[in-house]
């Protein structure tokens, strides 16, 4: 199935894109587009740990399924505010 | 409906005052973030901030109904800049009101740390010899976020 992921902050830069499409096997979780994308972009890697996970404008856990067509966002630690 | 915005913009601490002000808010007490010259003994020479928009909206939005679960009485705004932004700039504004001052101090303190741990905004600090994207790096990140 196919599913976009959207990138931000040092994630964005290490991909050089904001966004890309993934063919990923029906029933992968977050965590495994993540896997996926690691192997493309071995620098994700070591990041595993710290990654946030969103869908839908919310925050995922790694265990999280997704569905044909959806929007995963994957995001270092926040840093806003001052 | 509280107001909250990520903007471009320069930010305008009297219009987070304005939005909260009411005859009944005897105090209102005000936090503005601002870019300061140096971090780690490293001289810091501007500040570029990134937002995933629409979700720092939402996130920000549920900060504001969380703070009127907790603190009835109190009205909170909260304004977020992104973009290049030089020394003494203001990142972000928040103001915050009830009838009595404690109420107020509390709840504008709890916006400001809630939103440094769940809204999708992050800095990137430009040094005279580079730039460092600054990431939040305790290992409970995901926790804190997911709440």
């Amino acid at each position: 199935m196919e599913v976009q992921v959207r990138f931000f902050a040092r994630y964005r830069e290490l991909v050089g894109s904001g966004s890309l499409a993934l063919d990923v096997p029906s029933g992968s979780t977050a965590a495994d587009v993540f896997d996926s994308l690691a192997e493309r972009y071995p620098a994700l890697r070591e990041m595993r740990q710290s990654t946030l996970m969103a869908m839908n404008e919310e925050f995922v856990r790694p265990e999280t399924r997704l569905v044909e067509g959806a929007e995963l966002v994957l995001m270092p630690p926040v840093s806003g505010g001052a | 409906m509280s107001l909250i915005r990520i903007q471009s913009e320069a930010l305008d601490l009297q219009e987070v005052i304005d939005a909260v002000s009411h005859p009944a808010a005897g105090a209102v007490v005000t936090f503005a973030g601002v870019v300061r010259d140096h971090h780690d003994g490293r001289r810091v020479t501007a500040m570029a901030y990134e937002a995933y928009g629409s979700m720092a909206e939402h996130k920000l939005r549920q900060i504001t109904a969380e703070v009127a679960d907790r603190w009835p009485d109190v009205r909170v705004a909260i304004l977020h800049r992104t973009g290049k932004l030089e020394i003494g700039d203001a990142s972000v504004m928040i103001a915050a009101s009830a009838p009595h001052r404690a109420e107020a101090f509390d709840a504008c303190e709890y916006a400001i740390d809630t939103l440094k741990q769940v809204v999708p905004i992050w800095k990137k600090e430009a040094y005279e010899d580079g730039e460092v994207w600054l990431e939040h790096e305790h290992r409970l990140a995901q926790d804190q976020a997911l709440g």
